[in-house]
């Protein structure tokens, strides 16, 4: 909290600049502060320091008497000074944040003892310092009159642009699986930070670094449906990405690491909090690796285990063992290959192991490593040796 | 590749063919190089300067636009991506050297710059600064722009045929310093104070400070019409633009226009007597005459 005496000092400012604004501004308001109608009503609000992480400090503008006599909830927030002689409503709706990181709002002073209720009619601006984010805080208000001097508080929303990245996204720990074919719909964890103010997401947009392995990306998130996170929690924001199948599969026949992503999207989202914030933007990077899909796999294996068949009958001139027929053959290289295959995308897939072939890190998931993987098991110990001899030990 | 989601027909529905891909590239090309496009996007302008015929707006996007002004519409001749690191705070068109370009006033990592760019875009020239940049001006005959400080409340002058930038003067008892008009003739900063809505006034010659006016609540944006002795100031917080004349001897600020702003960001003076007004909240630019009547908006209301 800032001083005490600092505090008064602005306070006491204010009244000074209120005499002031009553003495050279006549034209500009309807009512002026020190006019007999107002009675030499003055409003100000303390300094707030928010979560230690900065300070809002306050200037009031007084617009003159209002006729409002309404001011449901949620629209407007109430305080009232621990007296209940003066009720302060915060306008949600008229909440701006504006340039050079300040906002200001409508907040309107309810004075029912007087005669008939009067409404004085504010405009508060607040000067937000330091890093802390969009949060509702409670500030208290002084109100002044010529005969009593009320204190209240108030919980209302202050702002922050200096604070940027208000979602906090989870980060990526293995690059997220696309296939080649068809719709892959994808959930990107987004949370908000507890004792902060809601957010809504209002858009999505993404840059690809790979700009020709995508038809589509899409999001059903829009200005007319948002995503909202409230304070404390995480939701899940849906996006469909529709590989193109070529060029995804390319891409990913060059990159055969696991952990390198095929191709990393920028997303970003647009978003802002509630009520009143200012659009931000927030750039997430979500890594992608190209998955050929079931029937693309399926290929590859049956691909790869003709050709290690083959190759092992080329070397050979046996298709398996001694006095094995060639039906049996084929079948036990199928079979073998297909549980390689599965136990290699089990192994790399849901535990923490890696496929090492002939000294490469490889995806089983891929096509290229699928169908090495195939050839090999049905090519048995002539092919692998065969293969050990051009390129080392496997 | 920088893709809308589900609000780009190149996106949103999948290309079947290579013809229509071509044809689908060509008139996405057309449509964000060519000159004087009509589809253009305009994501909630927040400030802007001009030069007569032309208007520069800087908008939400980071995306700085090139209008054209005519009689009773606004044409884009072109536009700008400022980089995605940059905070703008305030803008100017300059003209330097004979090269026309537009000092970006904000902030990067933390720290204050101003940056020089050419209308191609190119990053020309570039100050930095210890404390965050906000108001800037520029004064053509002089080529020297004027850039305030919103955390320290000082006043820089920046050589734009150099790369010097020099220390004028603080604002004592300023809280935020924002937008600055600069008097070129009579050598005057009228500088606006966001938090407490004052206008401040700074003469150079004798380098005192004095409150031109006080009664605002959060002043945006400042252009001074030298041959009226105007200074018209945007505010959002009272939703209008409101004029002082800086010849009375007892300078109010008072009303110009207010319907139909929302939130007036941004402003700057055109040809023949024309006030434009970015309205961030109703997302359009904003004609006005000097008069205060409404000449047209962009886009066209509907």
């Amino acid at each position: 909290m800032l001083p005490r005496a600092s505090m008064v000092s602005r306070f006491l400012s204010r009244l000074r600049r209120g005499g002031f604004c009553g003495l050279l501004l006549i034209a500009a308001t309807p009512v002026t502060l020190c006019g007999s109608d107002s009675a030499g009503l003055q409003l100000a609000l303390d300094p707030v320091n928010v979560r230690q992480e900065g300070v809002v400090t306050f200037s009031v503008l007084f617009l003159g008497l209002d006729s409002q006599s309404s001011f449901p909830s949620p629209r407007f927030q109430l305080g009232q000074t621990d007296d209940q002689a003066f009720r302060l409503y915060v306008d949600g709706d008229s909440i701006q944040q504006i340039r050079f990181n300040a906002f200001t709002f409508t907040a309107y002073l309810a004075d029912p003892k007087s005669t008939g209720e009067k409404i004085y009619k504010f405009q508060i601006t607040g000067n937000p310092t330091g890093s802390f984010r969009d949060a509702p805080v409670r500030v208290s208000f002084h109100v002044k009159t010529s005969t009593a001097n009320a204190t209240g508080a108030i919980l209302m929303p202050v702002y922050n642009a200096a604070k940027t990245d208000l979602l906090l996204a989870e980060d990526q720990k293995e690059p997220a699986y696309i296939s080649v074919s068809g719709t892959t719909p994808i959930q990107m964890r987004l949370g908000n930070a507890p004792d902060a103010l809601a957010i809504f997401v209002t858009e999505a947009t993404v840059s690809a670094g790979c700009p020709t392995c995508w038809t589509q990306i899409s999001s059903a998130v829009s200005e007319k449906k948002p995503l909202l996170i409230d304070p404390g929690t995480s939701v899940n924001l849906p996006i469909d990405l529709v590989a193109n199948s070529i060029p995804a599969l390319l891409q990913g026949a060059v990159l055969i690491k696991p952990d390198v992503p095929h191709d990393t999207l920028a997303l970003t989202l647009v978003y802002h909090t509630v009520p009143g914030g200012a659009d931000r933007k927030q750039t997430i990077p979500l890594k992608i690796r190209f998955g050929p899909g079931l029937f693309g796999l399926a290929l590859a294996l049956c691909g790869g285990i003709t050709l290690g068949l083959t190759a092992r009958y080329l070397l050979t001139d046996k298709l398996g063992k001694d006095n094995e027929r060639a039906l049996h053959a084929i079948l036990s290289a199928l079979v073998l290959g297909l549980i390689a295959e599965s136990v290699g995308v089990m192994m790399t897939a849901y535990g923490n192991s890696k496929l090492v072939l002939f000294g490469f890190d490889i995806d089983p998931r891929q096509l290229l490593p699928a169908f090495i993987l195939a050839m090999l098991v049905s090519g048995g110990s002539a092919v692998v040796s065969y293969a050990k001899s051009l390129f080392g030990k496997p | 590749m920088r893709t809308m989601f589900a609000h780009s027909p190149a996106v949103s529905s999948p290309l079947k063919t290579p013809r229509l891909r071509l044809i689908l590239a060509l008139s996405l090309f057309a449509a964000q190089v060519g000159p004087g496009f009509s589809q253009t996007r305009l994501e909630r302008p927040i400030m802007m300067d001009g030069d007569g015929p032309d208007l520069f707006v800087l908008d939400s996007a980071g995306t700085l636009h090139e209008f054209q002004v005519a009689q009773d519409s606004l044409t884009e001749n072109g536009r700008i991506f400022l980089p995605s690191t940059v905070t703008p705070a305030d803008m100017t068109y300059a003209v330097s050297g004979g090269q026309r370009s537009v000092l970006i006033a904000g902030s990067q990592m933390g720290r204050g710059l101003v940056t020089m760019y050419s209308l191609d875009g190119r990053s020309v020239r570039t100050w930095n600064f210890r404390n965050i940049c906000s108001g800037i001006d520029f004064g053509p005959r002089s080529h020297t722009a004027y850039v305030a400080m919103s955390d320290s409340n000082e006043i820089y002058r920046l050589d734009t045929q150099g790369t010097e930038s020099t220390y004028v003067s603080r604002i004592p008892n300023a809280t935020k310093l924002g937008p600055l008009a600069f008097d070129e003739a009579n050598q005057i900063i009228y500088i606006a104070d966001v938090a407490v809505g004052a206008i401040y006034k700074y003469s150079i010659a004798t380098k005192s400070t004095t409150v031109l006016a006080s009664d605002l609540s959060a002043p945006t944006a400042v252009s001074f019409d030298p041959e009226a002795g105007r200074l018209y100031v945007a505010d959002p917080g009272r939703r209008g633009i409101f004029i002082v004349d800086v010849r009375s001897s007892k300078p109010i600020a008072t009303g110009f226009v207010s319907a139909p702003l929302r939130s007036p960001y941004g402003m700057a003076l055109l040809s023949n007597a024309r006030l434009a007004v970015a309205d961030y909240g109703a997302n359009s630019i904003v004609i006005f005459s000097d008069k205060g009547a409404l000449l047209f908006q962009f886009p066209p209301a509907n």
